[in-house]
């Protein structure tokens, strides 16, 4: 356990569990909307907020934060439209986000290592403040979706129907998109731009080949998201490579092991 | 149980017209089911049966028209939970896994209380709605391993968990072994005697035929009968009305 002698290697730690932890819990509607590939699009214009926070000398958390809640809802509304059924619009996103940031990323004069910094993830970097914002960030968000776990599942599982229940449909899918957006701002310290959504979507993934009911698929969700992250820095550690790829490796590896236990169990 | 007075139609379309894209689907349309009412809405493919449906439940939007649920006109209606809808398709197999009890106490939500779990009343409500269409024993099972008949009986369960006064069935017999008919159709003559409104959408009505009151037939976007099933019948067997006749048509 000699890595528990770090300083910096326990604020890690202690991040990357909370992102673990929260990401699935807003993830398993995302999946469940068949949106998987949302969060690399907010993640994409993510990017482009924290270029602008260079430029402008801002904290990049927060223009993150503010330019992922804008992707977010133009995502939401193309999707509720049903214009993002054309994939070239989430393409636009995607790369319209990339190459704004790497613009204003230019404009800024800052060095490209702290760029790459963001888009790969610098756990090990993370300071006690940052951890206070992700403790906040992951309590909000985890007591947030608890609390409207029924009306979320709903909504999520057969939208028209939840309309005529008399849900505010449009409103809980803002309140997915904008949380999502928050969750990737936050979690990108973690696992970084390029994997940030891997970290919303792979322990829903593998979760659902485990499980059979909806609350299962949650909880199982949280748990491999919170072992992957824990699991993956250690490894990290050890390895002395980037923790984004272990962590994101070892979700992929749980989903694999996941569905082969299915295959084994189930036989199909 | 009747908030909005006896006379209140629970379900009423008055001259709607609806358009999907560009081309109007739907014309001049005047439906009405009242309480204890089971009306049959037959029609041949692409009719506009499930526009119609739709419109109804707010899911499209009127071009021309109104729509009154329980005497309120439906952008101002908010007692959805008097209503109960079970679509035509299961929209969600793939994805997230869920239990046939989560699906169906889903159905409980507009009486639940909101930003809580299910009270112990909704997870019993959901448990006898699921008893109501055979599927005890199968509370636990994921959704997504059931046949395609079970599936079925799984909307029509999470409909009827919410103890809908107004129940809209697009095609509820689809799938159905000819047992699950018959049980549907027990639940839902007793249903319709404590004064359920329903409107089903059905291209084969088998035992739910001697329980409709009415019968409604669409053709090219208008109604062209409405009146009593067995002439409804016959004038969806025809199949060739042309829009206009049905206005000489028996209407009540």
């Amino acid at each position: 356990m000699t890595f528990l002698s770090f300083e910096f290697m326990r604020r890690a730690l202690i991040a990357a569990a909370l992102v673990g932890l929260t990401a699935p819990a807003i993830g398993v509607y995302l999946v469940q909307r068949k949106l998987s590939l949302m969060g690399d699009g907010i993640g994409h214009v993510a990017f482009a907020g924290v270029a602008a926070g260079f430029l402008t000398h801002t904290q990049p958390l927060y223009t993150a934060v503010g330019a992922a809640i804008a992707g977010a809802i133009v995502i939401e509304v193309l999707h509720e439209r049903g214009r993002l059924a054309s994939d070239v619009a989430l393409a636009l996103i995607f790369y319209g986000g990339i190459a704004t940031g790497l613009l204003l990323a230019g404009l800024s004069k800052e060095s490209t290592t702290s760029l790459v910094a963001y888009l790969f993830g610098s756990v090990l970097t993370v300071t006690s403040s940052d951890i206070v914002v992700m403790g906040a960030v992951a309590a909000t968000v985890i007591v947030t979706t608890s609390l409207l776990r029924k009306e979320l599942f709903a909504a999520c599982y057969d939208e028209e129907v939840a309309r005529t229940m008399g849900l505010p449909v449009t409103a809980l899918n803002l309140f997915i998109a904008i949380t999502t957006a928050v969750v990737i701002a936050v979690a990108m310290r973690v696992v970084g731009i390029l994997l940030v959504a891997s970290m919303l979507v792979l322990p829903v993934a593998a979760a659902q080949q485990l499980a059979r009911s909806f609350s299962a698929t949650v909880l199982t969700s949280a748990g491999v998201g919170l072992a992957v992250s824990v699991a993956g820095l250690i490894l990290a550690f050890y390895a002395n490579v980037a923790p984004a790829a272990t962590i994101a490796l070892s979700a992929i590896g749980v989903f694999a092991a996941a569905t082969l236990a299915r295959r084994v169990t189930v036989g199909n | 149980m009747t908030v909005g007075g006896a006379a209140q139609p629970a379900l009423a379309v008055t001259d709607a017209a609806i358009r999907l894209g560009r081309a109007p689907v739907l014309k001049g349309i005047d439906l009405t089911v009242t309480a204890g009412q089971v009306v049959a809405l037959l029609g041949a493919n692409g009719s506009g049966k499930t526009t119609l449906v739709r419109g109804l439940l707010g899911l499209l939007p009127l071009e021309a028209g109104e729509v009154r649920l329980f005497g309120q006109p439906l952008e101002r209606f908010s007692q959805w939970e008097r209503v109960g809808y079970v679509p035509q398709r299961f929209t969600a197999t793939t994805g997230v896994p869920a239990t046939v009890l989560e699906v169906v106490r889903s159905g409980r939500v507009p009486r639940a209380a909101r930003w809580l779990p299910f009270a112990r009343g909704d997870v019993a409500a959901a448990r006898s709605a699921v008893q109501l269409v055979g599927l005890d024993g199968l509370e636990g099972r994921s959704v997504a391993r059931l046949s395609g008949g079970q599936q079925r009986r799984v909307l029509i369960a999470r409909a009827l968990a919410g103890e809908p006064e107004a129940l809209v069935l697009d095609e509820p017999l689809a799938g159905l072994d000819l047992e699950s008919q018959s049980a549907l159709a027990d639940t839902v003559r007793t249903l319709k005697r404590d004064g359920l409104a329903v409107l089903l959408i059905e291209h084969a009505l088998g035992p739910l035929e001697p329980l409709i009151d009415r019968a409604v037939v669409l053709a090219e976007g208008r109604i062209v009968y409405d009146g009593p099933p067995a002439a409804g019948r016959v004038h969806t067997s025809h199949g060739h009305h042309h829009p206009g006749e049905g206005d000489t048509r028996p209407r009540r």
